[in-house]
């Protein structure tokens, strides 16, 4: 009979910390709580001073993601995930980690875990987490596309949604957005910098113009590299497009 | 029969610029449609040309009289009247178009207005061409008024018959996107009430499952504080199944909901939260969409929580008065980034925003003096009645 396991508790809510402490003390003889931690940087101090054997991470932390926490150890426990809820991480957490549990958290779901915990502790298997980190990290991270556009009045911003925008047009330094509503805003971010952070949707047809794809109601032929874009506002403005994007533009409306 | 050679090309330059002209002004839509001009101008445009080429088969005669020898002189002649034509087109347009344009912004019927423009395209074809008959030999000068005034009547019947055609097949069409535009636009008003009800039968599961295992752990030695959070959250799941079918609500009972909501956070964070809602009595009774608060506390509560080691502090403001509300919410978390990116809460409140209150709310982020967010509608009652 081994020591008992050294275990660390990370999960942001007190009653749930509670919950887990009380019900792991019925293995007393097989896990021992060194620790607990509230939030993502104190757990990595913590583990990293404390060393356990096994770390109780909650996946949704106030301040990063559990993943995040891993990532940074420079130790490497065994990892019981615990979450509310999550279908996609569920999958993961099957093939990759030693065990995960959900909440609400039942006793004998715990005790299987703790009995999967001492098989790979046995030496029986590799401690599975720690190869697979990456694809665990990857398969979670929420993706994130930029939606809207933050705009500036002063010290306040308001949001607009990328799905409303039909144009940017440049203005000197900055740029003017044309809404789908016959709104003109004012954006002081230069073209080039839009141009980097929009979507797919959007697109450069023209030095100081780029367009939302999705707004584009006819194209003509204006010259033999040029393009006439009719877009889908309210006065149906008409853009003629670059000749250097003349390619660009001929690829993306497969004219 | 003998047909004199003057006749003869005066007839087919009739035939043939007329025929030019009206297959330009019918076509002008798409043959112009490569420049970059407004559809004002790309008219006018097209309506140059086809006076121009009704110029031409109106005075078709003139280089006949005019008298050549050789089909060079002939060639010459008709080229100098061509661009003396073009001169004269251009004039006329421009005034007729001007005052079209002007003719529009003014609050005369379209009847009235096509009756003024028809008279001045009369009255321009007709004066300018006699004017322009002057210019011939003098023993020609009798016949050659008479010709023309006939013909400029003429022609001035189909250049007006041809306007007429095309302002009416606008106005045509015009109406038939109008409606078109309403049909979408009701589409989307018919999505956006079914998306609404999908958000509101939905309360975040995360949530859910974060506050039963709570519930769990405080049934073991806080029974009191169990039941509170059972009932909180029974309440929360009652607002949200929405029994009624209603999409509207007193603004009290939504910050009671909301209410209930921090209750159940309060408990599950214990002492790291502080929370205050102060709202004027004069808005308490004001209707407002269903979950236009919630969503931004929840987000305000985790980005409240987010720094270690710090208590997060709520504050809900709601001002205003019978007919426009402030709704403001403080939070003490990090301030918000440049590029906020809209998450499933905020972006159901924007849909709902826009939905219930078109062009008549704002909703801004501040960091400066604190961080805050506000949704301010100006009217709540002209378009809050219910989809």
């Amino acid at each position: 009979m081994r020591n008992p396991f050294k275990a660390v508790i990370v999960d942001d809510e007190p009653p749930a910390r509670r919950l887990l402490t009380e019900l792991l003390s019925e293995h007393r003889q097989t896990i021992h709580i060194s620790g607990e931690a509230d939030n993502g940087s104190a757990a990595i101090t913590l583990i990293n001073e404390a060393q356990p054997d096994v770390v109780f991470l909650d996946i949704q932390l106030p301040d990063m993601l559990g993943f995040d926490v891993l990532k940074q150890l420079n130790y490497q426990p065994f990892v019981i995930f615990t979450t509310a809820y999550d279908e996609y991480a569920i999958k993961a957490f099957d093939a990759l980690s030693v065990d995960y549990l959900l909440k609400p958290l039942k006793e004998d779901r715990i005790a299987r875990s703790i009995n999967k915990l001492q098989h790979f502790a046995g030496g029986n298997g590799a401690n599975p987490v720690w190869n697979n980190i990456e694809s665990l990290f990857n398969g979670f991270r929420p993706q994130k596309d930029i939606k809207t556009l933050s705009i500036k009045k002063g010290t306040k911003f308001t949001l607009v949604q990328l799905s409303d925008i039909v144009y940017f047009e440049a203005y000197d330094k900055y740029t003017y957005v044309h809404t789908q509503n016959g709104q003109k805003l004012f954006c002081d971010h230069m073209l080039a910098v839009l141009e980097e952070k929009l979507s797919v949707d959007f697109m450069r047809v023209q030095k100081s113009y780029i367009v939302n794809k999705q707004k584009v109601v006819e194209i003509h032929k204006y010259s033999n590299n040029r393009y006439t874009l009719v877009l889908n506002n309210q006065d149906f403005t008409r853009i003629v497009t670059g000749p250097s994007y003349f390619g660009i533009v001929k690829e993306a409306f497969a004219v | 029969m003998h047909i004199p050679f003057e006749t003869a090309v005066v007839l087919s330059n009739i035939f043939i610029f007329s025929s030019i002209g009206i297959y330009l002004y019918y076509r002008s839509e798409i043959l112009f449609s490569g420049f970059n001009i407004n559809s004002f101008n790309r008219r006018r445009l097209a309506l140059c040309l086809v006076f121009l080429c009704f110029y031409m088969a109106i005075m078709s005669f003139y280089p006949c009289y005019n008298g050549f020898n050789t089909f060079g002189q002939f060639c010459m002649v008709s080229f100098f009247h061509l661009l003396r034509s073009a001169f004269f087109v251009f004039l006329p347009v421009l005034v007729i178009s001007w005052i079209q344009r002007w003719l529009e912004n003014t609050g005369i019927t379209l009847f009235k207005r096509n009756l003024i423009i028809v008279s001045c395209i009369f009255f321009f074809l007709t004066s300018t061409n006699i004017w322009m008959a002057m210019l011939v030999d003098p023993s020609h000068r009798i016949n050659t008024i008479t010709y023309t005034f006939l013909m400029s009547l003429l022609f001035s019947g189909i250049v007006s018959a041809l306007y007429l055609n095309i302002t009416y097949a606008n106005l045509a069409e015009k109406r038939l996107r109008f409606e078109r535009e309403l049909e979408i636009s009701k589409l989307n008003e018919l999505k956006t009430k079914a998306e609404l009800d999908a958000l509101q039968a939905k309360v975040n599961p995360h949530f859910l499952y974060n506050t039963l295992n709570s519930i769990a752990e405080l049934s073991l030695h806080q029974g009191a504080k169990a039941r509170q959070m059972t009932i909180a959250l029974a309440e929360l799941f009652r607002y949200s199944l929405n029994k009624k079918n209603e999409t509207m609500i007193a603004l009290e009972d939504e910050v009671e909901m909301v209410e209930n909501y921090l209750m159940i956070e309060k408990i599950r964070f214990e002492d790291k939260l502080e929370i205050s809602i102060e709202m004027d009595n004069a808005v308490k009774q004001v209707q407002v969409p269903k979950f236009i608060l919630q969503p931004l506390v929840e987000n305000a509560v985790k980005h409240g929580l987010k720094e270690p080691d710090k208590k997060g502090i709520i504050k809900i403001t709601i001002t205003g008065a019978a007919n426009h509300i402030d709704l403001v919410i403080f939070d003490n978390g990090a301030p918000f980034p440049e590029d906020i990116q809209i998450g499933y809460g905020l972006k159901s409140v924007m849909d709902k925003l826009s939905l219930f209150y078109p062009d008549k709310h704002t909703i801004y982020f501040e960091n400066e003096p604190v961080k805050q967010v506000t949704i301010a509608i100006t009217n709540t009652v002209k378009n809050a009645q219910p989809v």
